[in-house]
């Protein structure tokens, strides 16, 4: 009976893990995703409408995660108070996190002609990002998901 | 407002009266007063500059490409940032400036009532040029003209810069006013619409809007409008067809203060 109880614990520890680590992936991408869509979104509402960088910051209102929306909101009450934007988050890298900053205080100092290559080089950057983020998901995510629950489906039957 | 721009140097200029505020890096910030014009012991910096444009354009220096291709910013409460440095220019048009290394913020100022004196042109509006050599008050005047014609007339103010109306007064104080787009492009679109009996725009410039001028009048709307001069004789002898178009002027000078009127005289045309 003890045996079972350790086994089917060990076995909802690493199914756990596993799926820990696959919502961190998919997180991630999501993540990318709206790095992407905020990128085409920008184009229009810089190039087009002209809008404030503040505004267009504050007002997005279509990321698909939280975490998104909490990296622009911080942009953007950085930049209103003067201080250059820093990005932190769990799901991207040191050059990732740089790269977004770097994106966002260019677009702050940008002047009109700048625009165009500014956001043409962040949609390189952020296809690159998805990319990596899209092989992430599926070359660790799942995998890591599978192998940990099959790891304790095995544990468990050693263990019984 | 002036502190939100200035952000830390804004310690340095003291309250009182301020016109102008000249900031060139390396040098003390410039005060202009009403009559005077002090230096102040603080040495402007590169990001000092930088630090007031980026609050001037809300971090979006893109967005107000238009202004600065005519040489400016405009701020809340109509105050006008002149900008100076590395010009860009393009099919024989300046398209942006770059490594700006000087500012001239100009601060407007309402002076209610100081129009009293021209009542008999506001009271039976004929077409009005003002005429006034830079920073001697035209821009105040012509405001308090607005106010006083939007009294008794249907008027439009094509407000270019924003500096005319620009976070001055109520709605409807002015009348009908249009802002931030080129006097060229608002006119006939005001003209079309509106109706106006009056159509008051700032800083003319003859060889570039005297068509506009002349289709203004065509249309049988009135003008109040000012223009760059220093006296009658000269705006007259350089452009007579423009001037032709106008029943009064006003000429203003600095002395014994600024926005003191030498003359009216009335051209005998318009």
């Amino acid at each position: 009976m003890v045996n079972m109880i350790i086994g089917a614990l060990l076995f909802a520890a690493m199914t756990y893990l596993g799926v820990g680590i696959d919502l961190y992936y998919r997180e991630r991408l999501r993540l990318a995703e709206d790095y992407a869509v905020f990128i085409a979104h920008a184009r229009l509402e810089l190039k087009f409408l002209k809008t404030d960088l503040e505004t267009l910051l504050n007002s997005y209102k279509g990321g698909k995660t939280k975490e998104f929306k909490k990296l622009l909101d911080k942009c953007a009450a950085l930049l209103g108070t003067g201080e250059e934007a820093t990005v932190e988050s769990a799901y991207l890298s040191e050059p990732q996190k740089k790269a977004f900053a770097a994106f966002i205080n260019s677009l702050a100092k940008a002047d009109y002609t700048d625009l165009a290559l500014l956001i043409g080089h962040a949609e390189e950057e952020s296809a690159e990002l998805l990319k990596g983020a899209r092989a992430g998901k599926t070359n660790k995510g799942e995998l890591y998901r599978k192998l940990l629950i099959l790891a304790g489906v095995g544990i468990m039957i050693m263990v019984l | 407002m002036l502190e939100d721009l200035l952000g830390d140097i804004a310690a340095y200029v003291k309250d009182g009266f301020v016109t102008e505020i000249r900031l060139r890096i390396g040098k003390g910030i410039v005060i202009k007063g009403a009559s005077d014009r002090r230096t102040l012991p603080y040495t402007v910096k590169r990001a000092d500059i930088e630090n007031i444009i980026a609050r001037a354009t809300k971090n979006s220096l893109y967005a107000y490409q238009d202004y600065i291709s005519k040489g400016f910013l405009p701020y809340a409460g109509g105050v006008r940032i002149g900008l100076a440095g590395k010009g860009v220019a393009e099919n024989g048009k300046l398209v942006t400036i770059r490594d700006i290394s000087s500012l001239n913020i100009r601060v407007p100022h309402e002076i209610r009532g100081c129009a009293a004196p021209l009542r008999h042109i506001t009271d039976d509006f004929q077409s009005t040029l003002i005429v006034s050599p830079p920073f001697a008050g035209k821009t105040t005047l012509i405001r308090d003209m607005a106010r006083a014609l939007a009294l008794k007339y249907d008027i439009t103010v094509i407000d270019e810069r924003d500096e005319i109306c620009g976070g001055i007064g109520g709605a409807g104080d002015f009348g009908d006013v249009i802002s931030g787009v080129d006097k060229s492009l608002a006119t006939e679109g005001a003209i079309r619409s509106l109706a106006p009996e009056i159509i008051v725009m700032d800083e003319l410039f003859p060889e570039k809007d005297g068509a506009l001028v002349e289709s203004v009048v065509r249309a049988g709307v009135k003008i109040l409008a000012s223009v760059h001069a220093d006296s009658f004789e000269r705006i007259t002898a350089l452009a007579p067809s423009f001037v032709g178009h106008f029943s009064y002027g006003v000429l203003l000078g600095y002395k014994p203060s600024v926005g003191s009127i030498k003359s009216i005289v009335r051209f005998g045309h318009g």
